[in-house]
């Protein structure tokens, strides 16, 4: 026994080192989590739901690719191992792919003018009772979770600015003569728009009602090709005959200033109704004069405005094939930087330029990325503009303000220095462009009339949960949302599995009761008590 | 679908322990109380060794696989030799229960024998030892995957059932063998039972190559209860003697 059993266990432990990976746990060896997805979450309001919701504790079911459209058929109906979990591309992601008969075309339009003609790709506000994910990843703006109730109000912040500095402590006052820029949130119902009604009307906000001469309000412009422009303004308010005036002198006044731009402006059928825009929130309020510039006459040209696919690749952004990311940033014109900045890369020389030193030089948790900005409102957490906001909110500051020979700490504490105020600018003491060797910028001190104002819908502050007259968009609270793959053992040996453990069981009971109600016959030796005996 | 795994390597793993405890300890305080001090002794073993282990695997370089394998075979070696140096010590502490147990009895001998002794608690160093190889397992087997999606064995849950089987019925054969050759002082005994023991163990070092551990250790499990057999008083007269019986 001692030699060749010295030489067995040598090979057993070589055949270990062999055969043997690595010691790690159970689980890790039947899951495949899926990292870098995009889960489409629960958003729900007063009436209403949209998302995506699993079952209680998860959905399963077999992973099955979508190549073809007969594929659908196998899924939906002949397959033999249903539930069957679809993988495919985005560009299938279309109703007729997605709607069986149960989820029938129910989408009420709007009577008139349809604004925005759908088309068949689903977009994001359908309401789906099944899991998704997208594997395309999106930034993700959402490590940790306020959790407050069930739901969480959805919130940004707006940004506006003035051409003039106006005091920001000075709130409800009359201001004269001042210009406001504002760029709002006004994904789901207008929240951005609607908030800052509200806060004008209640003396929240610098500017209030009495300040607000007229109104120009840029929407879709993105799209005009033909180098024709359309101004729509709000056939209800214009009934008011000097509302009409004022809209009818703004109109050419924009024209004359348009004609120099070798651009041409129209006004659409005068009876059509207002496209869906912010000016819209303000009209209920009281009716002022204003103008929608937009790209369209009547429905969008951009099918898929603010919807999970009103991305460079569906708006058809490309550049040349050979350009650096640097060369295509420089590509064209100085609007063209804005559009690669916000659509395709938001972590570009230009961006970083404007925005401020530390949040550049963030290492953890950046707001740059290889990809466009997220642009889903989502929810509060601690009280921190998303990054799409930041990156508007610096872009106007570097548009509409001015550098400084403030040094840094002059910069951080502006209310030393003797002519600057906290209060009527934003200072910041930013990155400044690079220099050809992409080393580091030259930073400066910026001064811009910039300021951000909460976006979240009035329905939150005034706890009206049931307003129809505000947003009350919320997104359903959730913990850990994950997918993961992994193998089922087949039925046969699931089956076999049990069988033999029954079989087992059954035959050490059998077994077992037999010996020990013979062990005296079985264990009496001549001299001993016997052994397994009661 | 899943709970058909769950149950089935319940009951592989731990039906033969179940029947052997509801048909031959439940009823007897005395044994019952043996089988849990024989299944604390197993653990004590195992938290000296699982401790030496930590301490080793703490100290060493994590990032030498080579060394770390090697530590695991150290770790598995020495948590045997552990495990067989309780089984002596709670074989010592039973021997001095058993003549405590004699004084105060009426008949002036114990009411339980040595041989009971060590198969209760053999079965006692069985079912805890295979409770723990296998309580995870089974939590996992619960689903809803089962292995195999990085080409591992998708036969693994019920080796890992059929393995824990094994080792519970070898401890209970290895207890009735190892008390055996202590009584007896034949040491040969004792040093074959800790090789054994050593050889199984490290038999699954090899899985998942299962074709090539599971079929000895069912080989070794099937000649030591053949071995316990006949060491328990058992032989070949009284077998036949059954069967004639039953005849």
């Amino acid at each position: 026994m001692g030699p060749s059993f010295l030489k067995w266990i040598q090979a057993l432990l070589l055949s270990f080192f062999y055969a043997h990976g690595s010691c790690s746990s159970v689980e890790q060896k039947i899951y495949v989590t899926l990292k870098n997805t995009t889960p489409c979450v629960r958003l729900l309001n007063a009436t209403h739901q949209i998302g995506c919701q699993s079952s209680i504790s998860g959905d399963t079911g077999v992973l099955h690719v979508l190549e073809t459209e007969n594929d659908l058929e196998w899924i939906a109906e002949t397959g033999p191992h249903a539930p069957y979990m679809v993988l495919m591309e985005s560009l299938a992601f279309t109703r007729c792919c997605v709607y069986t008969e149960l989820y029938g075309p129910e989408l009420a339009n709007c009577n008139a003018t349809v604004w925005k003609s759908t088309g068949e790709r689903l977009l994001s506000y359908e309401d789906f009772p099944f899991p998704i994910f997208s594997l395309f990843s999106l930034p993700d703006d959402n490590e940790t979770q306020v959790i407050r109730k069930l739901c969480d109000p959805l919130m940004d912040y707006n940004v506006w600015a003035t051409i003039r500095p106006i005091n920001a402590t000075a709130k409800g006052h009359k201001q004269n003569e001042s210009m406001v820029i504002a760029a709002t949130r006004e994904t789901f119902d207008y929240i951005g728009s609607s908030r800052m009604v509200y806060d004008m009307q209640n003396n929240k906000s610098v500017i209030d009602f009495d300040n607000v001469h007229s109104f120009l309000e840029i929407g879709q412009v993105g799209l005009w090709n033909k180098r024709n422009m359309w101004m729509h303004s709000d056939p209800i308010s214009r009934r008011n005959v000097s509302v009409n005036e004022e809209v009818g002198s703004l109109v050419s006044n924009i024209k004359s200033a348009a004609s120099t731009l070798n651009l041409s402006l129209d006004e659409p059928n005068a009876t059509q109704a207002l496209p869906p825009s912010s000016f819209q929130r303000f009209l209920r309020v009281r009716p002022i004069p204003g103008v929608v510039l937009a790209d369209h006459q009547s429905s969008f040209i951009n099918k898929y405005y603010e919807s999970l696919y009103d991305t460079a690749e569906y708006l058809k952004v490309s550049y040349p094939p050979d350009l650096s990311p640097e060369e295509q940033l420089e590509y064209e014109t100085e609007a063209a930087k804005l559009l690669y900045g916000f659509l395709v890369n938001s972590n570009n020389s230009y961006f970083r330029s404007l925005l401020p030193r530390d949040i550049v030089s963030k290492e953890r948790n950046s707001i740059f990325s290889l990809s466009p900005p997220q642009y889903y409102v989502s929810l509060s957490q601690n009280q921190q503009p998303k990054s799409v906001t930041t990156f508007v909110k610096y872009v106007l500051a570097n548009m509409t303000g001015t550098a400084t020979s403030l040094n840094q700490s002059q910069c951080q504490n502006p209310k030393d220095v003797p002519g600057e105020s906290k209060d009527l600018y934003l200072y910041d003491w930013v990155y400044g462009s690079e220099s050809e060797n992409h080393t580091k910028g030259e930073p400066f001190c910026v001064r811009a009339p910039v300021r951000l104002a909460k976006a979240v819908s009035p329905a939150f502050e005034l706890q009206q949960y049931g307003s129809k007259e505000y947003s009350t968009w919320t997104e359903s609270r959730w913990k850990k949302i994950e997918a993961r793959i992994f193998l089922v053992a087949s039925p046969q040996l699931q089956m076999l599995t049990l069988g033999v453990g029954i079989a087992v069981l059954l035959v050490s009971l059998l077994g077992t009761y037999f010996i020990s109600s013979k062990a005296d016959i079985l264990f009496s030796s001549s001299h001993d008590a016997p052994n397994t005996t009661y | 679908m899943t709970v058909a795994v769950f149950f089935g390597c319940a009951f592989i793993a731990f039906g033969p322990a179940f029947a052997l405890f509801i048909f031959t300890i439940a009823r007897d305080p005395l044994r019952v109380i043996i089988l849990i001090a024989g299944a604390f002794f197993w653990l004590l073993s195992l938290l000296l060794s699982s401790l030496v282990w930590f301490i080793a695997v703490k100290a060493s370089n994590a990032d030498d696989t080579k060394l770390q394998k090697g530590l695991l075979i150290f770790g598995v070696v020495f948590s045997v030799l552990l495990q067989e140096v309780f089984r002596f010590a709670y074989y010592r502490l039973l021997r001095k229960a058993n003549e405590g147990l004699a004084a105060i009895s009426d008949e002036e001998t114990s009411p339980i024998s040595v041989r009971q002794m060590a198969y209760v608690a053999g079965l006692g160093f069985g079912i805890i030892s295979g409770a723990f190889s296998m309580i995870n397992i089974l939590s996992d087997s619960l689903g809803p995957g089962t292995v195999g999606i990085f080409g591992d064995s998708q036969y693994y849950f019920i080796t890992s059932a059929l393995m824990t089987l094994a080792i519970t019925l070898l401890h209970t054969f290895w207890g009735v063998v190892f008390f055996e050759g202590c009584e007896k002082s034949r040491w040969w005994v004792i040093v074959v039972v800790v090789c054994l023991h050593l050889l199984v163990s490290s038999l699954s070092l090899m899985n998942p190559l299962y074709e090539g551990s599971l079929p000895p250790v069912y080989v070794v499990t099937v000649g030591m209860a053949v071995w316990a057999f006949f060491s328990s008083g058992g032989s070949i007269n009284n077998l036949s003697q059954l069967f004639t019986r039953k005849i």
